[in-house]
């Protein structure tokens, strides 16, 4: 394949709300096939930048590119080569069918392949039965299959998703995430799906941009991502929820020794650094009673006191003074096995491998 | 629904007062009742209704109501549409400004704007000198009372009709235009749909309003039976030019019918579901 140019790409983009940046983003880029999912807490401007990328809203500085060249004085023509769907679903009051056909009415589509290609969409979406029922009558996640059947119906170059499964109920969106899944994968689409959510991200995305106040801060594989952030403020979005300044002491072979505190924590990586901050994802740390003699293939104990327990659903989240605050999530099982309280003496326990550098 | 708070029939039961509303609301029934009550039993009674309805007199004045009223709607609509889409939708300095020009004429005295417009377009107004001197003639013209009509009555159409362009969320105009519609289709399918009964209630508002005109029209447009006196200035005329009190009691009459079924029509178009809602 000779197609380098990216499907979409951004360059220099601004926007400005009285005279705040709330989107700064000199350059990215969609590569055509690619599923590209923005991620970042709310206010971000995720949105700002999808509806800037669907062409709903003018760059103030800044430009949107498709395949390559400007999209400034061909947005109409642009806009009919893609298709959103939001986290509304927006359906008209008419049939469900209806609904997914007004697409490709609008776009001049001939009766006998709009109904063909309503009839595919409306199959894959698990919908066919609720074809002639009034959009009215629909629950939010049918009403959100007829928006994506809409969507794909389009048969679009490049699909815009802007948190789409956001109003929905947990199960309902992760059959809907697989589904939406299945249908990404088999047509190959060009997608950017904006998310707060990082199991959605890393079940349908190839790419992944964390977003913070109006900035790509990373981006790369979800797995990378979510792993290794980059900084502070990413770390803190996408899960790390113990950060700890620290210092190297020392290190060989790939293993870098800090002390933090009054403690010494070893971590796996190629340094380069005088000065990080450790970052620790709640579910690495593992909790035992200060008694047990430390065990496993944990390389790294800190003996602390519980200092605060808050239980949602079969989780337990477990903040730990150990000189340094850690954060633990056990299960409520063992939380109760080791009989967990403030006040209670442990041993936080994580793996050399657990422990993600940002360098200071 | 809370318990007790409403009946069955979904009809709130007021607490509390209850009687003590009946004497002071019934008169208020009464003083509003009465006078049309009073027209219609004396309309009966006098059975001379239907040859002074058919007067030159009267007919003219009918003729020239419908047409000025119909006339004045019309520039109210293609006038008023894009004026009240633009400050439902757009943030623009000067815009308050606006806004307070559409209301003005409102509450200003119909006669005040009688005089502005005469200062205007009058044959020493502003305007109306240039336009004078190239031989165009407005005021007391049955142009003129279609201008005056305009300006009394086009800010009901307009506010009416900017109240139901805010009431369509925008995102579903935004969808529109994902789907492919160019702005000005999706204004055509979406957004007039969805605002429809606004735009026809303030429609019939404005055509109330103008089928009423009096003051403006009396100084801007003058009273000349055919030309410029329309139905309510008709019934001025008649008092004054010490025509049978039935002439004006005929002209009332038509104009409590015309009044009375627009407003019917109104409750049906308010009242009744917009024909293309979103879900």
């Amino acid at each position: 394949m000779a197609a380098l140019t990216p499907k979409l790409s951004v360059r220099g983009l601004v926007a400005k709300r009285a005279s705040h940046r709330v989107l700064d983003v000199p350059a990215l880029d969609v590569p055509a096939g690619r599923v590209l999912a923005i991620i970042g807490p709310n206010g971000a401007g995720k949105t700002t930048l999808l509806l800037h990328l669907a062409l709903l809203e003018r760059p103030q500085r800044g430009d949107v590119r498709f395949d390559g060249a400007p999209s400034s004085g061909r947005e109409l023509a642009l806009r009919r080569r893609m298709a959103v769907a939001f986290q509304e679903p927006l359906l008209l009051d008419r049939t469900v069918r209806a609904n997914v056909e007004e697409g490709m009415r609008l776009r001049g589509v001939g009766g006998r392949e709009r109904r063909a290609r309503a009839d595919r969409w409306l199959r894959q979406f698990g919908i066919e039965a609720l074809a002639q029922r009034s959009a009215r009558t629909l629950s939010g996640g049918e009403a959100q299959r007829a928006s994506l059947a809409r969507a794909f119906a389009l048969q679009p170059e490049v699909l815009l998703l802007d948190e789409p499964f956001s109003a929905l109920d947990q199960p309902t969106r992760e059959t809907l995430t697989a589904d939406l899944a299945a249908a990404l994968a088999e047509t190959g689409v060009t997608a950017v799906l904006v998310s707060h959510d990082r199991d959605e991200v890393a079940r349908l995305a190839d790419e992944v941009a964390v977003m913070i106040d109006g900035r790509i801060t990373q981006i790369g594989a979800p797995a990378d991502v979510f792993r290794a952030p980059a900084d502070e403020a990413t770390a803190a979005f996408v899960g790390v929820q113990t950060m700890i300044p620290a210092t190297v002491v020392g290190g060989a072979d790939g293993l870098l020794t800090l002390a933090a505190g009054a403690h010494h924590i070893d971590a796996v990586s190629g340094g380069g650094f005088s000065a990080a901050l450790v970052c620790l994802r709640p579910e690495d740390i593992s909790i035992g009673a200060a008694t047990e003699a430390a065990g496993g293939s944990a390389r790294n104990h800190l003996p602390g006191e519980v200092t605060r327990i808050t239980y949602s659903g079969a989780d337990a989240r477990v903040e730990i003074d150990a000189g340094v605050p850690l954060v633990a999530r056990v299960t409520r099982r063992s939380a109760e096995e080791l009989a967990l309280a403030p006040g209670a003496r442990v041993v936080a326990s994580f793996k050399a491998t657990a422990v993600h550098l940002i360098p200071r | 629904m809370s318990a007790g708070a409403v009946s069955r029939r979904g009809r709130a039961r007021v607490v509390g007062l209850g009687w003590a509303l009946g004497p002071p609301a019934l008169l208020g029934v009464l003083f509003l009742g009465l006078p049309i009550a009073a027209l219609a039993w004396r309309a009966g009674r006098t059975g001379a209704l239907a040859e002074h309805a058919t007067s030159a007199f009267v007919l003219d004045a009918l003729r020239l109501s419908a047409i000025t009223s119909t006339f004045t709607l019309l520039i109210a609509v293609i006038v008023g549409t894009p004026l009240a889409y633009l400050l439902a939708r757009y943030r623009f300095p000067g815009k308050w400004l606006i806004d307070v020009l559409i209301d003005l004429p409102i509450v200003l005295p119909p006669t005040v704007a009688g005089v502005a417009l005469l200062v205007t377009l009058g044959r020493r107004g502003i305007v109306g000198e240039q336009l004078d001197a190239a031989g165009i003639d407005i005021a007391f013209t049955t142009t003129a009372v279609v201008l005056a009509q305009t300006f009394v009555a086009a800010p009901f159409y307009i506010r009416t009709a900017k109240a139901g362009f805010e009431s369509v969320d925008p995102s579903h105009e935004r969808l529109a235009w994902t789907l492919g519609a160019s702005p000005l289709r999706a204004f055509r399918e979406v957004t007039l749909p969805l605002a429809w009964p606004s735009l026809l209630a303030g429609g019939i508002l404005c055509w109330a309003r103008a089928l009423s005109e009096l003051g403006a029209t009396l100084i801007f447009a003058g009273s000349f039976q055919g030309r410029t006196q329309t139905m309510p200035l008709a019934i001025v005329g008649a008092f004054e030019s010490g025509k049978s009190v039935e002439v004006p009691i005929a002209l009332s009459v038509i104009l409590v019918c015309a009044a009375a079924a627009m407003l019917v029509l109104l409750r049906l178009v308010t009242g009744g579901v917009s024909r293309d809602a979103h879900v």
